[in-house]
Parts: structure tokens; sequence; C-alpha cells
């Protein structure tokens, strides 16, 4: 029996394809806590004082909200709902596309306050730009199921790919409950 | 009985959005009011918990549970 065959009968496809997701999310994890890790040992726990705290908290509600959206999408298409999986996965896209441009607005208020070149600017730009970064990554696998599930693709039996995206943007939000407090919140 | 999973789906989903939800107010206010980092730290790890258990189905792993067949 050749190894790859041996390998299917031990283990189920399904099971693989989520261990290799949750080796990969936690690989990705590791450079957010170096991240978290950095801003404490350079900075403390000192915040500017001109820090947006309106902007902060609509932020991580609208990323809360979207991972609501997201799981709704994922429960939808695990039950045959083809219909509610497109609306779901839309909001969640308009919601992303929506934290991009908090995170847009921020941007341009913080470099007049503590520019890129300053201790807190670095830690700022680089935690909230490295997050941006994953979620614009997020937001292009998302239009990508969207896109196959307008196509009917996925079906209650064949829906990995929907389920390993919204794994994926809710560890987004994870990361992102870790950065709000340590950016706008700690003193 | 999918119908039923599904509607429990749904509320577990709606659940866990107000327990979030909960917990960032609960957040802002001690910041605002106790600022205690430990607090502060307590709180975010409650909530990343509850994210990987609830929504990323962590456990689904161990339980090796399948799409419908």
């Amino acid at each position: 029996m050749k190894a790859e065959t041996m390998t299917h009968v031990r283990y189920p496809r399904l099971y693989i394809n989520r261990l290799g997701l949750w080796l990969f999310i936690l690989s990705e994890a590791m450079i957010f806590v170096a991240l978290l890790v950095t801003r404490f040992v350079l900075q403390g726990s000192s915040r500017p004082e001109e820090l947006n705290q309106f902007v902060g908290l609509v932020a991580t509600s609208i990323l809360l909200v979207s991972s609501l959206t997201a799981y709704r999408a994922e429960g939808a298409i695990a039950h045959n709902d083809r219909p509610g999986f497109l609306r779901f996965t839309l909001a969640t896209i308009g919601l992303g596309l929506l934290f991009l441009v908090g995170v847009g607005f921020e941007w341009s208020e913080a470099s007049k306050h503590f520019p890129p070149e300053t201790g807190f600017g670095t830690v700022f730009f680089t935690m909230t730009g490295m997050h941006a970064f994953h979620v614009l990554s997020g937001l292009v696998m998302l239009f990508l199921i969207y896109r196959r599930g307008r196509q009917g693709q996925y079906s209650a039996e064949n829906h990995w790919g929907p389920e390993a995206i919204v794994k994926y943007w809710h560890f987004v939000d994870v990361v992102w409950v870790f950065f709000y407090p340590a950016l706008y919140l700690v003193s | 009985m999918p119908l039923d999973k599904k509607s429990g789906r749904v509320r577990v989903g709606w659940i866990v959005f107000a327990l979030l939800a909960g917990l960032t107010v609960v957040e802002f206010v001690i910041s605002v009011f106790l600022s205690a980092n430990v607090l502060l730290a307590l709180t975010a790890t409650a909530k990343a918990v509850i994210i990987v258990y609830y929504f990323m189905h962590v456990a689904q792993l161990r339980r090796q549970e399948g799409h419908q067949e």
C-alpha cells in the first residue's frame, strides 16, 4: 500500500485539513505575540493622549460584528442555506472594508501626533499595519469563497473552503482582541 | 432535526456575540476607571478563549467531526 493511501486510511482528509490550518494559525500567532511583546519592551505601558479612543472602540465593534456574520455564513452553508451564506459573507466583507477605512482614518490622525519615526509610532504602525494586512488578505479570501459560493460550489457536504476562511477571519479577530487593549487601553 | 441544529447554532452565535460585546465594555470601563492592566489582560484572554472555543470550534479537531454526509 502506498504511503499516501495509508494516510487517508488512518486520518480522514477533513481532520488533516483542520490540523494543517490550526498549525498555520499557530505559526501566525507567533508573529503577533512577538509584536505584542515588542510593544511593551519598547514603550512599557505608556500611550499617547492623542490616541483616538472613539475610533479604536468603533473598529473593535466592527470586527466583533464581522465575526458574528462570518460565523452565521459558515453555519448557513453547513445547512445548505446558500442565499444565507452569500448574504452573511457579503456582510462580513463589507464590515472588513469598513474596518480598513477606520484604520486608514486612524493612521492619518496618528501620523500627525506620533509619526512612524517615533517610539510609539513605530509600535503603533507596525502592529496595526500587520493586522490590517491580515484583514486585507482575509477579505480577498472571503471574496473568493463568495464568488465560488455564487457558482454553487459549496454545500453541506462540501464546505471546507468557507470553514477554513471563516476560522482565519476569527483568528484575525482574536489578534485584535489583544491588540486593542495593548494599544488603546493600557496605562 | 437540522432546523433545530441551525437555530441552536444561531442562538449560540448571538449569546457569544453578547458576551464579547459585554466584555469589551468591561475592558473600556477598566481602562477609564481602574487603570488595571492585569484585569485588561484577563478580559482579553477570556474574549480570545470564547472566540477560539465557540466561533473557531477548536474542540472539533479532537472530536474529528465531519461535514454532513
